[in-house]
């Protein structure tokens, strides 16, 4: 996908996974987006083949108590993409906190 | 681990139904694992309607993709879309020509213009286009005759399709003018006959764009070869059968070899 056809929702998207927001939910809670714009738009990201996903193992979430959650990571194209962005849009670097942890 | 509320387990279920089958474990495990963690922080009602839709959403794109990998560049996607626009021209006529007599019933200066701009396209498009197509039946030769058949009949149709588009096109343009003048008649002439070309040679190019097997669109083009080199190989480009039937080689420029673009079995 051309960079400079990257929409606002998936830029912020890009950079929220750029800072360690790596599954769904987490991604929408600092996003602030719908559901309904999140998810689609992470398939999209991945049919772009600007971020991967890849399944926590069960051992690991069996540990925590909760079913295994769906990782999304950057790649190489789409860790250009997200610089890409913050230089589209400037405020996306302050509209997104660091993640602790 | 606490199981889901009952209204997440049936919109799942629901929302499953339109993801492909192929995807369905997946997808269901994914949204099995989002919504446990949407449910560990008690949403309100809101939220709960924003999520529905959000499974709704993504389970709507999912089908809607494999359903664009299934028919982009298909043959039934380009019958479908010359036929959808047949019929949108035959709507805009009627829209700018106030019915379906004044559509029918065509002055003489219009059916002139349509006969003499259609006979000057197609004549032209059968001249310029004889090798070519010469080239593409050639090519064909050793294909079975059920898919013989069946690449003949798509090219008619797509043909037939397009002289019909090309028509109604120029039809769209005049009615749009509401003029009976009689200085309008080369005009019209001109028109049909460049717009008549123009879908003609374009269902031509289209043909020698697909497939020969199975009548998908080519993909994936890519450069091969230096111009440079020109002399001891061909450059050009190669586009690929994604069902990978073979690819077409198209030469950039003519040689003793490779006159014009070649056909390449996997």
């Amino acid at each position: 996908m051309p960079l400079t056809r990257l929409s606002h929702s998936a830029a912020l998207i890009l950079k929220a996974i750029s800072l360690g927001y790596s599954f769904g939910f987490d991604i929408m809670e600092t996003t602030g987006l719908p559901s309904g714009t999140v998810y689609p738009a992470l398939r999209r990201l991945e049919r772009d083949k600007l971020v991967s996903s890849s399944w926590e193992s069960e051992s690991t979430a069996s540990a925590d108590q909760r079913p295994a959650r769906r990782y999304y990571h950057l790649t190489r194209e789409g860790k250009k993409a997200a610089l890409f962005a913050v230089q589209r849009y400037p405020l996306l670097a302050r509209l997104l906190p660091e993640k602790n942890s | 681990m606490n199981p889901l509320p009952p209204l997440h387990r049936y919109v799942l279920a629901a929302a499953a139904l339109l993801v492909p089958y192929a995807d369905r474990e997946d997808w269901s495990r994914g949204w099995h694992s989002e919504l446990w963690h949407i449910h560990q922080r008690r949403r309100s009602l809101r939220s709960n309607v924003d999520l529905a839709a959000g499974i709704a959403s993504d389970a709507a794109w999912l089908r809607a993709e494999a359903l664009r990998l299934r028919f982009s560049g298909s043959p039934i996607l380009c019958m479908v879309t010359l036929a959808a626009s047949c019929i949108l021209c035959v709507r805009l006529v009627y829209y700018f020509s106030g019915g379906f007599n004044q559509l029918i019933d065509l002055s003489l200066q219009l059916r002139l213009s349509y006969l003499l701009g259609a006979t000057i396209a197609i004549t032209v498009t059968m001249l310029t286009t004889a090798e070519a197509r010469m080239r593409y039946a050639d090519a064909g030769r050793h294909l079975p005759p059920d898919l013989r058949a069946k690449r003949v009949c798509f090219f008619v149709t797509k043909l037939t399709l397009s002289l019909i588009l090309g028509l109604l096109f120029t039809a769209v343009v005049f009615a749009s003018l509401h003029s009976s003048a009689i200085w309008i008649i080369l005009p019209q002439i001109y028109l049909t006959a460049a717009f008549v070309a123009g879908t003609l040679r374009w269902a031509v190019w289209d043909q020698q764009q697909r497939c020969q097997h199975c009548l998908h669109a080519l993909a994936r083009p890519s450069r091969v070869g230096r111009p440079s080199h020109n002399l001891l190989e061909w450059n050009g480009t190669e586009r690929t059968c994604r069902h990978g039937h073979g690819s077409l080689h198209e030469p950039e420029m003519q040689t003793s070899w490779q006159e014009s673009s070649r056909w390449v079995i996997s």
